[in-house]
């Protein structure tokens, strides 16, 4: 087994240990080998092989638990004057590689700024420290009649501020949309140190909206140290409904014409048919080549009544054939299981991935067969399904599994390798984008400039400016 | 879905934490490894010889107080707290276990049980160690004795009351449990022996015990250690419940004919890992003025106390701010009194409560509460 221990002297390691001792206390500072390699990785599937190949992955030097924003500027200050690679670390559990410190240097673990500074009852907005796990902060907002209605499969084990680094997307991203759109105000430490804060009000034509600048931009532009999101009342009603279609095209026919009829139903889900049938288990008729679509509606009961009927006319009038909602319910009383560990995880010799596209209605059936013809085409003993898992007026993502059986470690690297390669130069081809809500991190990294094009310049000319010794996150997005 | 692949790999390479934030550890140290996660990838990379064990590593993997609330939220179940037993098992032979474990056992082995209490005085605090025919034997335990004597005597009351003759366990050692939490399983062997044979050799049909560390031994590892009984084990909350259903403990109200909010909590030990939820509710509710309200975290659910799994040996601080958490979530229900039905557990809400919430166990209420 190999060892990255970046090759830093030890006169090096007690200047920087001692010197973030003084900023935050003895008790906040690990750099025992315990505590490097449980912050080597992400849960980026990649990291599963490398592990099953006995290489050690790229190590931090020394992780920080800082308590506050102060402490968090102070961190980034020391880190900016001696050039040390600094990785913010929420709850570690994003799937590309974004926390893996690929040069080593310091990780800050905000975990313990977990706080919910305040409730805004009257403007529904809540402000809370970024370190704050998603299922606690929707635990102690439920208790006082509000829900922040984001529900990504990682809620329980991902934080506030990973998901507005990320631009996570939860379960009912048709209605409410995904973490952008919930954020109001951000608190953040810039690379050279400075806390700046962006006002909380609902517009403003005060020139560009600088913390879009901040969200998705995984560590690479900042320290998010504090968040407002808007909240909502807890829905009177939520109920679902569930069809079959015959095919992938009537399904999303379907869904096209809900939104115009002008339907938000909080949760839009179109499963492909090998998708389908990993889902629904045999429960319900399936045609070949066939589709499963649910739906589901929350609100004031009136509201939902009226929706939930005109939604189902219109899944009807485009042949779709309706199921038992409980099917509906099932999956929602299940939506965080398919993140547990299961039969597509290493331990049963498989090496499998997701790669969440987006694109536009005019294209995204083409995205969705392109990408899939391509890998599979390309990548003998590789399969790939996938379900439509966010729709939105103008167009919708596709969650696109692929998986294969691989014991060997040398070669899962090869194959897990191959068929990210060919989805992501497919969807591209197709004019879709590599990411709706995974974010970049490292195995995206090389199509960012595809992506955007000569806007990537852009990007990185901010970069440049904000963070001129490259010290945040180095590696991530593809800067 | 039961687990057919590694649940090392399961937990510490494959899984995304989905348990983190119900880990008792986790929510005070806010650190990755000493998520489930976090000692399952470690146990992982010592189990191939990738890591070397260090101090560290020996402490983060006593940071674990095997309460296996995890494993309720584990849709493939991995059992943490028994894959800590082994990996503590195999610190303790390499030196590496933490110095007040080494001391706690080494206690144990000098006066059978783990606070080097003398063992001569293992029954001081209670009057008659015999009663009537002794048709049913108390094992009392090192907590009970030594910390808790008043649990004993409530219990001896309650057996008394049921009109059943009991004895004690002549030369009763610790259960055993305590030693095999925190990789001792060659010495709690050693003890489910000797108790087996202390316990067979009474000729009792059965067996009550007023500790839920001690029933999860007797009950359900005592097998596992070599050390099957044959006789029944009820913890006293059964013995009590089957007694009150028999009309033979009939029970009035304690708190002077008003009525009061009360909330349980399920011990780690008696709750998850032995399936006992509904009998102390069903006594609770059998109290007169009793109104009993419910813990955000109960049942399968319930948050550890923090004294389990050798936490509160070896990291008392970190023990009492998790108890700490959990008399909070007690106060936050608006209760006046805390009852658990474990000595343990009563020992450490008692001290992190400091006098905010009334702590009780659940068979010093009965007592109380007899005609």
């Amino acid at each position: 087994m190999k060892r990255n221990m970046p090759g830093r002297n030890s006169f090096w390691r007690e200047m920087v240990y001692n010197e973030l001792v003084r900023i935050v206390g003895e008790g906040n500072v690990y750099a025992d080998v315990a505590d490097i390699v449980c912050y080597s990785r992400d849960v980026w599937p990649l990291t599963a092989i490398w592990i099953k190949k006995k290489e050690f992955l790229p190590e931090p030097d020394f992780i920080v638990h800082p308590e506050n924003a102060e402490q968090v500027s102070e961190i980034v200050k020391l880190a900016n004057m001696l050039k040390i690679p600094l990785i913010p670390f929420g709850g570690g559990a994003g799937v590309c590689g974004g926390t893996i410190p690929v040069n080593g240097g310091i990780i800050i673990d905000l975990k313990k700024m977990d706080k919910i500074v305040s409730i805004d009852h009257k403007s529904l907005l809540v402000t809370v420290q970024p370190g704050i796990i998603g299922e606690v902060l929707e635990r102690e907002l439920n208790k006082q009649g509000y829900t922040l209605p984001h529900y990504p499969a990682s809620l329980y084990c991902s934080t506030i501020g990973g998901f507005v680094a990320c631009r996570s997307a939860g379960s009912l991203s048709s209605k409410y949309g995904k973490i952008e759109d919930m954020v109001v105000a951000l608190e953040v430490v810039l690379p050279t140190g400075e806390i700046i804060r962006t006002k909380p009000v609902p517009r403003s034509a005060t020139g560009p909206d600088l913390k879009q600048l901040f969200i998705g931009s995984e560590g690479t532009l900042g320290i998010i140290t504090e968040v407002t999101l808007k909240i909502k009342p807890l829905p009177e009603e939520r109920r679902f409904r569930a069809f079959i279609f015959k095919d992938l095209h009537s399904g999303i026919e379907a869904v096209i014409k809900l939104f115009r009829k002008g339907l938000r139903p909080c949760v839009i889900r179109l499963y492909d048919y090998l998708d389908a049938q990993f889902t629904l288990k045999g429960r319900a008729e399936l045609p070949e080549g066939g589709s499963y679509l649910i739906l589901a509606f929350d609100g004031m009961k009136e509201m939902v009544e009226v929706e939930e009927k005109v939604a189902t006319q219109v899944c009807l009038e485009e042949g779709g054939v309706e199921v038992e909602k409980e099917l509906a319910e099932h999956w929602w009383n299940h939506r965080y299981d398919m993140y547990y560990p299961d039969p597509f995880r290493s331990a049963y010799g498989i090496i499998a991935d997701t790669v969440d596209v987006a694109a536009p209605y005019d294209r995204l059936e083409k995205l969705y067969w392109t990408v899939k013809e391509a890998v599979e085409r390309k990548n003998p003993g590789v399969t790939m399904m996938a379900h439509f898992s966010h729709f939105y007026e103008d167009g919708g993502s596709i969650y696109m599994i692929f998986f294969a059986q691989q014991q060997d470690p040398e070669k899962a690297l090869e194959v897990y390798s191959s068929a990210w390669r060919d989805a992501l130069d497919a969807c591209l081809k197709a004019g879709g984008s590599i990411s709706h809500h995974h974010g970049i991190g490292i195995v995206r990294a090389g199509w960012m400039h595809k992506e955007h094009g000569e806007a990537f310049n852009v990007l990185k000319k901010i970069k440049r400016v904000l963070d001129p010794n490259n010290i945040m996150n180095p590696g991530k997005l593809g800067l | 879905m039961e687990v057919k692949a590694d649940p090392i790999v399961l937990c510490g390479i494959d899984c995304m934490k989905m348990c983190r934030f119900v880990c008792v550890v986790a929510n005070q140290l806010k650190l990755e490894t000493v998520t489930p996660y976090g000692k399952c990838l470690l146990a992982y990379y010592m189990r191939e010889g990738c890591i070397e064990e260090g101090e560290r590593i020996g402490d983060v993997m006593y940071q674990c107080a095997t309460c296996g609330l995890c494993k309720e939220w584990c849709l493939p179940r991995v059992d943490v707290p028994e894959i800590m037993k082994e990996v503590r098992a195999t610190l303790v032979e390499q030196g590496l276990a933490p110095k007040s474990t080494v001391e706690m056992a080494e206690k144990t082995v000098k006066e059978r049980n783990p606070y080097g209490e003398p063992h001569r005085n293992r029954f001081s605090s209670i009057k008659e160690r015999r009663a009537g025919k002794g048709e049913v034997a108390y094992f009392v335990g090192c907590t009970t004795a030594y910390r808790q004597p008043s649990i004993a005597e409530s219990t001896v009351k309650i057996l008394k009351t049921a009109g059943d003759g009991y004895t004690l366990v002549g030369d009763e050692w610790c259960c055993g449990a305590p030693l095999a939490a925190v990789g001792y399983k060659k010495l709690a062997e050693e003890h489910a022996k000797h108790n087996k044979e202390a316990i067979e050799a009474l000729d009792c049909s059965v067996l009550v015990t007023s500790c839920a560390g001690c029933y999860m031994a007797l009950s359900k590892e005592y097998p596992n250690l070599n050390a099957s009984l044959n006789v029944e084990v009820l913890h006293v909350t059964q013995y009590v419940r089957r007694r009150i259903d028999e009309g033979k403990i009939k029970l009035g109200n304690p708190f002077g004919g008003k009525d009061v909010k009360v909330t349980y909590h399920d011990p780690c030990h008696l709750g998850r890992h032995c399936g006992v939820y509904d009998e102390p509710r069903e006594i609770l509710r059998s109290i007169p003025g009793v109104q009993l309200v419910e813990m955000e975290w109960s049942r399968a659910n319930s948050k550890c106390c923090g004294s389990g799994g050798g936490l509160q040996v070896n990291f008392p601080e970190l023990s009492e701010r998790i108890g700490r958490d959990r008399v909070n979530e007690a106060i936050a229900t608006g209760a006046s009194i805390l009852v658990t039905a474990c000595p343990f557990c009563k020992v450490q809400f008692e001290k992190v409560a400091e006098g905010e919430i009334e702590v009780y166990d659940l068979i010093e209420l009965v007592a109380m509460s007899i005609k």
